[in-house]
């Protein structure tokens, strides 16, 4: 059997030779043939779900639910000091000091990803912003959402904070983060879908003992993950139980 | 759940008597010092079918004053502050055990008698399709809402029999 591994549409491009690496690591390892899929978008990736083309997937914690409670995946693996978490930023000369500055009629850049923009919005609705009071400039990246900030384009974008993390100083320079989250609890999930299930184990297992040896270091530092650790059914269920609150 | 103790109290306070379910009731002190909501963070709980704390993330303890040992299996409603209506409190559980999402505002009560505003969101864990407790999960509260919800619940309070 040929497995399918497929990664979340908003990898950051500097990511996405590691997770080439480590879909030949665990071909070789486990003796098994598995290709890897790139999806330009969480459309396009969602339908090959629902017509069962993906068999392993780093999915974030918004699709986790449409995998799992629906589709009858599992969750194997989880990443370790990696959570989802969000930063607002606006240009770094704007008037706006803080989230409570912000008024009916923001634009905001955002690059599509569901996980990153319902939490966003959950930061914003403290401020009476809402998705029904504000303009969505959609990007097809983080960096052209922090582009559109920097050229006046866009009031605030949201960005995922390890990407934040790792602008340029420069760049940083020019921005003011309003507000980052601190949920710590919302993370991407490594799942499998059931008719892979005979290797459920062996990929699980792989994944876990990545940051034992330095090829796995190698290929974690890539992929911009410190480790992976196995993950509880109910861990997963109850992150689920979450982000469904927050929808 | 023991009766709150004035030596906990921080600055002045009323005394008040709370009426729990099955006739169970609580002696607890209020102030008026509001703890500000920790900006970007989500107050994560979970509580049995007995409504029961058993599991919270850090913000929870650190917000509600108390450590976590000493919320751990006590019932949720340690955190009830006497301006929120009974009704309310009902209409949670009666909306999560149907399986459906509770969301509101919530005015909770410090170990300190001080009070913090949420804005709630309960749902069942349901496993196997069966109710095995409730999340509840707090963000930050708009200023303007929680101005509109105080009002509604003084109302509440004014009709429900003492």
């Amino acid at each position: 059997m040929k497995y399918t591994m497929s990664i979340c549409p908003t990898t950051p491009t500097s990511a996405m030779p590691g997770w080439y690496i480590l879909n030949t690591y665990l071909q070789k390892k486990l003796n098994i043939a598995m290709h890897i899929e790139i999806y330009d978008d969480f459309d396009a990736q969602r339908m090959a779900f629902k017509n069962g083309d993906i068999d392993f997937i780093y999915a974030n914690p918004y699709d986790a639910t449409l995998l799992m409670r629906t589709l009858g995946f599992s969750a194997l693996n989880k990443p370790n000091n990696t959570a989802n978490e969000v930063v607002i930023l606006c240009k770094a000369d704007a008037a706006a000091q803080s989230l409570k500055d912000l008024t009916a009629g923001v634009k905001i850049a955002t690059a599509n990803d569901p996980a990153i923009n319902l939490v966003a919005m959950i930061l914003l609705e403290s401020v009476d912003i809402t998705a029904s009071n504000s303009t969505q400039l959609e990007c097809s990246s983080f960096v052209i959402a922090a582009k559109q900030v920097l050229n006046g384009e866009a009031d605030v974008a949201f960005l995922p904070k390890s990407i934040y993390d790792k602008l340029s100083a420069i760049i940083k320079q020019q921005l003011r983060p309003l507000i980052c989250s601190e949920i710590s609890v919302i993370h991407n999930i490594f799942s499998a879908s059931e008719k892979s299930q005979d290797i459920h184990g062996d990929i699980s297992k792989a994944l876990n003992e990545l940051a034992d040896s330095p090829d796995g270091k190698d290929i974690l530092a890539t992929i911009g993950i410190p480790s992976f650790s196995v993950m509880q059914q109910e861990e997963a269920e109850f992150m689920i139980d979450l982000m469904d609150t927050l929808k | 759940m023991t009766n709150m103790s004035p030596e906990q109290i921080m600055g002045d306070y009323t005394e008040h008597l709370l009426q729990h379910h099955q006739g169970k009731s609580r002696t607890v002190y209020v102030t008026n010092i509001e703890t500000p909501f920790p900006a970007g963070k989500l107050i994560v709980s979970r509580t049995d079918l007995t409504g029961n704390i058993t599991h919270m993330n850090q913000a929870f303890v650190d917000i509600s004053g108390y450590s976590e040992a000493e919320l751990l299996n006590q019932p949720h409603a340690i955190l009830r502050h006497p301006d929120m209506p009974r009704a309310i409190f009902a209409d949670i559980w009666a909306t999560a055990n149907r399986g459906e999402k509770w969301q509101g505002y919530v005015k909770n009560l410090r170990k300190d008698g001080g009070f913090y505003w949420v804005y709630a969101t309960v749902i069942a864990n349901i496993r196997q399709g069966k109710v095995i407790g409730l999340s509840s999960i707090r963000r930050q509260a708009s200023i303007k809402k929680i101005a509109e919800v105080e009002l509604q619940y003084r109302e509440m309070l004014e009709q429900e029999p003492s």
